[in-house]
């Protein structure tokens, strides 16, 4: 999707649904492409916005519920600056989770199968920041080129 | 989710014939997975080769297929394109898989 400059936002309105999001991420992949915006920074731009979305499809909402989730993008220097809202329920004690990543140790059996997705943000994120504002809540973030 | 799968041998190569294993489909694939492994033998080569994007979902599908491939059994994997490859370093289930870069090599180290 041409923008007029790379600095112009780049704005998503999406449903609270799996296939909404993954739709939308496909949108901000040829957007940033279109930016010149090189591959690997696009794909962790896309790590990043997919963990952030699917938590709050999974857990802000009650099963049936539906709503939008507002997605804004602007490219900040060589960063990408990403800013996440949605009317759901705020995160437990209106508080970044802490995204410890789940130890490997000990039999395969054993093994987590989830509780990787705010390890997954943390890591590849800088400026962090989550606020409740009249009901609504705001997650930033900027995903620099050097990520993993 | 479509996979194909190869028998060579002991060995069975399953192909994930999907751009993406995400959190719409990671059931998709738990299901596919389990019916594709059934019936192969003690060894299988997972190729991504063709999927491109995986979240921590997608990861979870794979781990869970591993883990239900029971015990006395291995599941590799082969041809991680960038971003899984991203994925998979960052949560260091790097460690936990044996990881080809490509087809080829892992049926040469099958082979022994």
């Amino acid at each position: 999707m041409a923008q007029d400059n790379d600095n112009a936002p780049f704005i998503l309105a999406l449903d609270n649904t799996d296939t909404a999001i993954r739709h939308g991420l496909s949108q901000v992949r040829c957007h940033l492409m279109g930016c010149g915006v090189a591959g690997d920074l696009c794909g962790t731009v896309e790590i990043v916005l997919a963990e952030a979305l699917n938590n709050v499809v999974e857990h802000a909402y009650a099963p049936g519920v539906h709503d939008t989730i507002m997605l804004k993008i602007v490219q900040n220097g060589a960063g990408i600056h990403c800013e996440i809202q949605d009317c759901g329920s705020p995160l437990p004690g209106l508080a970044l989770p802490q995204g410890t990543a789940p130890p490997l140790s000990g039999p395969h059996v054993g093994l987590p199968e989830s509780g990787f997705g705010w390890y997954m943000i943390r890591s590849l994120t800088d400026d962090l920041h989550y606020r409740r504002i009249r009901g609504v809540n705001c997650l930033g973030f900027t995903v620099h080129p050097t990520g993993a | 989710m479509d996979l194909s799968t190869a028998r060579e041998g002991n060995l069975a190569i399953i192909t994930v014939n999907a751009t993406r294993i995400d959190a719409s489909t990671a059931i998709q694939f738990k299901d596919a997975m389990r019916n594709a492994t059934a019936e192969a033998g003690d060894h299988v080569i997972l190729d991504l080769g063709q999927v491109a994007f995986i979240d921590s979902s997608g990861l979870g599908a794979i781990v869970a297929a591993m883990k239900q491939f029971g015990p006395g059994r291995k599941l590799d994997l082969a041809a991680l394109t960038t971003n899984v490859d991203k994925v998979f370093r960052l949560t260091r289930m790097d460690t936990v898989f044996d990881i080809h870069g490509s087809l080829e090599t892992a049926r040469k180290r099958a082979a022994g």
